[in-house]
């Protein structure tokens, strides 16, 4: 989930390396055989409801895993603060967990372009929620590498543009609009539906970029936008922004009687509750994807979701709680595997090895090439209703 | 055209309620609160979580707006009164006011959470054609208050006795308290009109905007950004300063491009400080007399 901005990223990369001097021996390991693994997510601002998840899915995990002795007989010991969603914040924390020995780094999904860029230049993995995989993983684009160092387990911004790309080639005969976010997190977007309409030789007709405020969650004002949109001919819009102004987007079409312009989500749409809330009966036919895994969850993941209900007093588990899960018992996997070897080197060869883990998420792989485990075979598309207050599939 | 126009003016009033609501603290007290934006906030919220509950609407709202009133009070009491007794001149409420904005902003958090909180959406789920336009009847509402809002202030300032107090007071409180003005009471007053203000720009807003802890920070800038284009000496064209944000950042998003109502703004304020720095309504009308400065200096070189 991007917020960040390319040039506030290199600010804060080149301010921590300034204060640091290139620090991180990479040693890591923590005192009394304990191994420290860092967690970096904005759990307050408008949208922390998703840097709460990715805390609370990867607690979970740390505490079954200690429970049940530790990896190699050693425990996890987990550290986290909240980056509050700012690029400063998180470069501080990322030196601080790795001068107290973090062997990893888990997040942010805030401010994935700071943990990732980090990860490259200390050279320490960084692990699971890293914002929206996609442009942050890639961040010269889908076909070129990958940072070194980072290994997204979180939603993938290239993949749900893609698929949904792939399901609007088909549906929307009159045309394509879309409005991203400008961040990494739409343009990830952006990058994902160009994919597939280049493949298709098509292309949208009115693209549009609009700043928003994933600080103060303030929607920002659409009429101009919905008058261009309609002004454009399309008859389906990909509207690829926070979901607050998802919401608003959808009531503003209402309120001006536009009941045939069919609305496309993103990967956070459907990620928490927060699109359905606000949006009400007016949100009713939202278009979207979401992890097959999710809309047809197995036993597994059900007493998953159940256990993670009852441990967090009734809050609804989501993709970004899973994937933090998933995102430890990796780390775990990767490190046994190595014969409980937790230098940096040792967990990114393990990383980049990893094949066909069996996480909630799905089946996970890494390779050199391949640095985030969600790809857009792993989506099916769903519509929200209303009425069964459940995203139907429709594919 | 008269979309961006009605458009503009609607999210104007909005801005202009919050300018108000600071420029009418300011007129009495000379202080800024910077807490105002958080009464917006606070509001919303309140009816949010109080609509939520099965609370009828008006409900929420007599009860949003009440509470703001009230924090607006409770503002003074706490943060200005205080710092203003040791040393009137002290510009301490600076800080004090913003500490009051950081400590509602951490208690509606800790209470609702992060999330966005739903907002009824009442007059605004009704459209109203206007030829080629479309506006809700809520945006109406909110016009029609923007328009009640700089008459009311007007009549009251200029037709009855209080509002002649209050000019005294603002003009120097320390005469107006000689010939028996109460200027604590004023302060209050000002205080609790500038929360109403506030809380009725956010239950005006709540629809299209939701409700969120942290939705203070944005409507306060912006707020901000309307008196100082329309001048803080006024509080009626703290009104106009809105206005003319509002309708000139939807004509920025509408034919510069939709980054631009990111920026605009910030160029606007600045060209307006370069060009009349106590505002483009501010008394005096610095515009025209910049002109005919130039207008003469033109004539004596050809002369």
């Amino acid at each position: 989930m991007k917020r960040i901005i390319p040039g506030a990223v290199a600010l804060a990369a080149a301010t921590a390396l300034a204060l640091t001097g290139c620090a991180g021996d990479g040693g890591g390991g923590g005192e009394g055989g304990e191994i420290v693994v860092g967690g970096i997510a904005g759990t307050t601002g408008a949208y922390g409801a998703v840097g709460v998840a990715v805390i609370n899915g990867t607690q979970m995990a740390v505490d079954e895993i200690n429970a049940a002795g530790g990896i190699d007989g050693r425990q996890i010991k987990f550290v986290w603060d909240d980056d509050a969603a700012d690029a400063t914040k998180s470069s501080q924390l990322f030196q601080q967990f790795v001068s107290e020995g973090a062997v990893a780094i888990l997040g942010s999904p805030d401010t994935g372009p700071t943990t990732a860029a980090l990860g490259d230049q200390m050279q320490i993995p960084v692990l699971g929620a890293v914002d929206d995989g996609g442009l942050t993983v890639y961040p010269n684009g889908p076909d070129e590498p990958p940072f070194a160092w980072t290994f997204s387990t979180s939603l993938n911004t290239f993949a749900w543009g893609a698929k949904i790309a792939d399901w609007a080639i088909a549906n929307c005969p009159g045309g394509l609009a879309m409005l991203h976010d400008p961040t990494t997190y739409g343009l990830g977007g952006l990058a994902g539906f160009q994919m597939s309409l280049d493949a298709a030789g098509k292309d949208f007709v009115y693209v549009e970029s609009i700043t928003e405020n994933w600080g103060s969650g303030a929607t920002v004002n659409l009429d101009a936008e919905i008058q261009k949109i309609v002004d454009s001919g399309a008859d389906c819009v990909e509207v690829w922004l926070t979901p607050g102004d998802e919401a608003a987007f959808m009531q503003e079409i209402a309120s001006l009687g536009l009941d045939d312009l069919v609305v496309l989500g993103n990967d956070v749409t459907n990620a928490d509750a927060t699109f359905v809330d606000l949006a009400g009966p007016e949100g009713d036919g939202m278009i979207s994807a979401l992890l097959t895994s999710d809309v047809y969850p197995n036993e597994r993941l059900q007493e998953w979701q159940q256990k993670y209900r009852d441990l967090f007093d009734g809050l609804e588990p989501g993709p970004f709680a899973e994937l933090s899960y998933d995102a430890v018992y990796i780390l775990k996997q990767v490190i046994e595997d190595a014969d409980g070897a937790t230098d940096p080197e040792s967990i990114r060869a393990g990383l980049n090895a990893l094949t066909d883990f069996d996480g909630l998420t799905g089946s996970l792989s890494f390779t050199e090439q391949i640095h985030t485990t969600i790809n857009k075979e792993q989506l099916t598309m769903v519509q929200w209703s209303f009425d069964s207050k459940k995203w139907e599939p429709i594919e | 055209m008269l979309q961006v126009l009605l458009s503009g003016l609607t999210v104007g009033t909005i801005y202009g309620l919050v300018a108000m609501a600071f420029a009418i603290v300011f007129y009495v007290t000379k202080v800024i609160n910077f807490a105002t934006g958080q009464l917006l906030m606070v509001s919303i919220l309140l009816v949010s979580g109080l609509v939520k509950l099965g609370l009828p609407d008006w409900l929420g709202i007599v009860t949003g707006l009440v509470a703001a009133t009230v924090l607006g009070v409770a503002t003074y009491f706490i943060a200005v009164r205080p710092v203003l007794r040791f040393d009137r001149f002290s510009f301490a409420w600076l800080v004090s006011t913003l500490g009051v904005a950081i400590v509602i902003q951490a208690t509606f958090a800790l209470i609702y959470g992060p999330a966005s909180q739903p907002f009824p959406r009442g007059l605004h789920a009704i459209p109203v054609r206007l030829g080629p336009a479309t506006l809700t009847v809520q945006e109406i509402v909110t016009l029609a208050v923007g328009l009640l809002a700089i008459v009311g202030w007007h009549l009251v300032r200029r037709y009855t006795l209080l509002g002649k107090l209050g000019k005294a007071i603002s003009t120097d409180p320390e005469i107006a308290s000689t010939v028996g003005a109460n200027v604590t009471a004023f302060a209050v007053g000002a205080f609790a009109i500038g929360g109403f203000l506030a809380g009725l720009a956010g239950i005006l807003v709540g629809p299209i905007t939701y409700g969120n802890p942290y939705l203070g920070d944005t409507y306060g800038i912006f707020g901000f950004i309307a008196l100082m284009i329309g001048g803080i000496q006024r509080p009626a064209a703290a009104m106009g300063g809105g206005l003319v944000l509002g309708v000139l950042s939807i004509a920025a998003n509408t034919y510069i491009g939709a980054q631009a109502s990111d920026w605009f703004p910030f160029v606007l304020v600045l060209l307006v400080l370069l060009l009349t720095p106590n505002g483009v309504f501010a008394s005096g009308d610095q515009l025209r007399r910049l002109f005919r400065t130039r207008r003469a200096y033109q004539q004596g070189v050809n002369a």
